[in-house]
This record gives C-alpha cells, structure tokens and sequence, in this order.
C-alpha cells in the first residue's frame, strides 16, 4: 500500500513558464519559454525543472540570437536544469486554494556551471493540480557568462526571473 | 510477521535514496529537443559582398556602409589602396518573417538599387528537420550617370540590369556554415554587340566562427562564360574576410580582388587577379535597429 502511494505522488507539467527580464535604463529585454519540464514529488518535496535555452523567444529578434550565440551559448550548453527539494515540504499545511510560503533549496545548472541555491517560492494546492510560483533573480556571471564592458550598459548585472507552474498528476 | 515489514522498509528506504535521481531521470526522459530553426548561420545578411541566406528579422532596420579601397600593390605611397574608395550607403528591412527589402546608392555608375529577399525553406531541427535553408534574391540596379553619346537615342531601360540569384546554405554546426549560391544577371545594355546579355556564375561562400563573436568568412564566385561578359579580361572574385559582431553592429573587414560592392559591379567588373597581387581591402559595417519596441509584450500565461 505504501509502494502504492508513492506511484502516485508525483506531479508534472511540460508547459512550465519561467520569463527572464533585464532591465537597465537603455532597454528592457525580456525573454520567456514555455516548455519547461517539471516534477514534483509530494511524498518528498523533491522538485526538478529542465528546459531547452532553444526554447527560450524574445520580443527583439537580434537579442534572442545574441543570448543564444554569445551569452548562454545552446550549441555547447544546450540546457538549463534546476534539481533539489522543498524546505520541510512533510510538515507543510496544506489549506487548499490558499497561498503558501515555502523555500526550495537545491542545485541550479546554467551554462554548465552548477551553483547551490535557496529561493522562495509559494504553492496553491487545488483539486488534483498544484500551482507553484516563484521569483528569483540570477546573476549571469554567477554562472560564468561574460558580459563585454562595451554591451554591459544594455544588459542588467540581476536578471529577474519568473517561475510558474500549474502541476497535474503524474502516471507512470 | 517480522520479516516481511523489514523487507517493506527496506524497500521503502531504497526509494527514499532513489527519489531524486528517479525525478531526474523522469525529467530527462521528457525533455525533448526543441523543434526549432537554425538561426544565426551566418552573422550579417552578405557573407562578404554577396548575400548570405540571413534576412533581417521582423521589423528590424539595417543600415549598411560599406568600402572598398584601391590596390594594395598600389604601396605606400597611395597607402596601400586607402587613398581610393568606392561606397555603397543601403537601408534594408524585414517586412515579416520571410520577406526582406532594400534600398541602396552605389558610387560605381552612381547606381540605385534594390532588392528583396525570400526565405523559400529553413534549415529544420526536431520533429520536422529539414537539412537546407533556401531563400530568392531578385534586384534591380540603375546606373544613373550622364549618357556618354546624346546624338543617339537613349532609352531609359538601357540603365538597368538585374539579379535574381537562389540561395542555399547549410548550418553544419555551431561552428560552420556553407552557403551556395548560383546566380544570373540580365543586362539590358551591353558594352559589345558580342555580349552577353545574361550572365551566369555560381557563388560558393562559407565561415568559421573563431569566437562567439568573430568568424573568418570565404567568398568565391565563377563566372560561366567569362569572355563574353565585356572588353576587359574578367577574372572570378575571391575575397576572404572577417566578422566582428558588437552586440547591434558587425563589422565585416576583408580582402578582394573584386575593387566593387554590388552584384551588378563585381560580376563582370572585377579584372585583379590574386596572383598579380591587384587586392583590395574593403568593410562593411551594419547598424541594426530594432523598430518593433518593447510595447505589446507577449506575457504571462497564468
């Protein structure tokens, strides 16, 4: 009955949204993709996120190339992904339709480099589908992606990042 | 009673241990690849002089300057060619994902051109791969000089000529792109009663990308039935080149025995040859400007 349980704990969506938004007071560029894969384990709170860097669209064409060509580089790193766990997700209260705080701490990979990180995010438990949002800021030298001085003014130092997720039941 | 609760735990605990390499093994197997075209398979829309298969994007504005300069072999004393230019100032937009237009100003015949660009097929990854990219370039150029005989009749069609060149390229990785580029040129007004009219050539163009921001770019064009183009003895164009990209300018510095800029010019017009040392060094530099804006923003789902 257990074994049984845990089969089924798992959520998942493979429409995950995360926008990424670098503002300085020469322009405003912001990006979003909307094929993010995610699992949620609820027996656990282990969480993981991928996503292809490919995916990724922005509004000004020549800056979605120049992410993809010159910053974030897809042909060597195709991926970004995010594995770790909700902080005390067992203990967590879980009153349907409201809003609840929690910290997802864990391991994020950007331009192949990994960096242990801790975010603040919030859930909604609904019937059969959870909703998680979070916001966090990356920084893109963090993750050893150079900015030459002479394109530094265009391109901010934090880039705020937007997570959400509306998780379904997972079958295996 | 005992035994087969311990067996349960252990179980259990296995589970535990394996949870997490099980979600990413689950993530892994999901994530699949993205379906999406080749992009930046070259870093400017001319591999040198030539049109490379890249079009400006939508709503994007290209201002284009380019040079070429005198001989080399010309030595110091003309500063190696610098003391000579030929210019081509042009304007080019992206009217949609597929369609580009131009407008340029040479000084060679003070000519006005311009010309569009078609995206037909684009190189494809995923679910619908396709290998190739193909894209028509049609243009007209009008040689706008004084007519050098008044006492016969001139008409206003013996100024233009015209391109219609197809161009195929491939992005092979992050790394190489080839582009071939075959191509005919109809004049209305020949030099000689013998010449052609029309002349073919089959462009061969490529690059390396030597950073994320800079590539080596090779230009050659063939020119089919060279004798009977003009009076003075063609040779083929080859020029070699370099890209350096700054964000919204590249610049495009390079070397040539072709001295002109536009197709209508350096078919048929080029007469250096590499051997002799009759080179010409040239730049192009692009300003691109992005009209569509931050406003209308696509957002959030949720």
């Amino acid at each position: 009955m257990c074994l049984h349980l845990s089969g089924q704990s798992k959520f998942y969506s493979k429409k995950g949204f995360i926008s990424i938004v670098s503002v300085t007071p020469v322009i405003t560029l912001k990006g979003y993709n909307k094929k993010v894969v995610t699992f949620l384990d609820t027996a656990n709170g282990n969480i993981v996120f991928g996503l292809n860097m490919d995916d990724f669209t922005f509004k000004q064409a020549l800056a979605e190339e120049h992410f993809k060509e010159n910053y974030v580089e897809t042909e060597k790193y195709p991926q970004a992904k995010f594995s770790g766990k909700i902080l005390n997700y067992t203990n967590l209260e879980r009153t349907p339709q409201v809003e609840i705080p929690v910290e997802v701490q864990g391991v994020m990979t950007i331009h192949g480099i990994e960096k242990e990180i801790t975010v603040k995010a919030v859930l909604i438990f609904g019937k059969d589908k959870i909703i998680a949002r979070s916001e966090l800021i990356i920084r893109p030298e963090e993750y050893g992606i150079r900015i030459p001085s002479l394109i530094r003014e265009k391109i901010a130092e934090e880039v705020n990042t937007t997570v959400e997720v509306i998780y379904g039941p997972y079958q295996d | 009673m005992r035994k087969p609760c311990i067996f349960i735990l252990l179980i259990l605990i296995t589970r535990l241990l394996t949870a997490q390499t099980d979600l990413d093994s689950l993530l892994n197997a999901n994530l699949e690849k993205p379906d999406i075209y080749a992009y930046a398979t070259f870093k400017a829309t001319r591999i040198i002089s030539g049109h490379s298969i890249e079009r400006m994007q939508k709503h994007d504005l290209d201002f284009r300057i380019s040079h070429r300069f005198g001989n080399i072999n010309g030595g110091a004393y003309e500063l190696f060619g610098l003391d000579y230019s030929s210019s081509n100032f042009s304007l080019e937009y992206g009217i949609n994902n597929w369609l580009m237009l131009g407008v340029g100003r040479a000084t060679y015949e003070k000519t006005f051109s311009g010309f569009t660009k078609i995206s037909l097929l684009r190189q494809r990854d995923g679910s619908q791969s396709f290998p190739i990219s193909i894209s028509y370039v049609g243009g007209i150029f009008c040689n706008s000089m004084k007519w050098d005989d008044t006492t016969r009749t001139n008409y206003f069609s013996s100024r233009l000529s015209y391109l219609h060149q197809a161009l195929i390229a491939r992005k092979l990785n992050g790394r190489i792109s080839v582009q071939l580029s075959p191509m005919m040129i109809h004049r209305n007004l020949v030099e000689r009663e013998d010449d052609n009219n029309d002349i073919f050539a089959a462009g061969f163009g490529g690059r390396i990308k030597l950073t994320t921001r800079t590539s080596l770019n090779v230009e050659y064009f063939y020119i089919l039935d060279r004798k009977n183009v003009s009076s003075a003895e063609n040779t083929n164009p080859l020029s070699i080149g370099f890209d350096i990209e700054t964000g919204s300018h590249v610049f495009q510095i390079h070397v040539s025995n072709a001295p002109l800029i536009t197709e209508n010019a350096f078919i048929g017009n080029t007469t250096g040859k590499w051997g002799n040392g009759d080179l010409h060094i040239g730049f192009n530099i692009t300003r691109v400007f992005t009209l569509s804006g931050n406003k209308n923003e696509e957002d959030v789902p949720l």
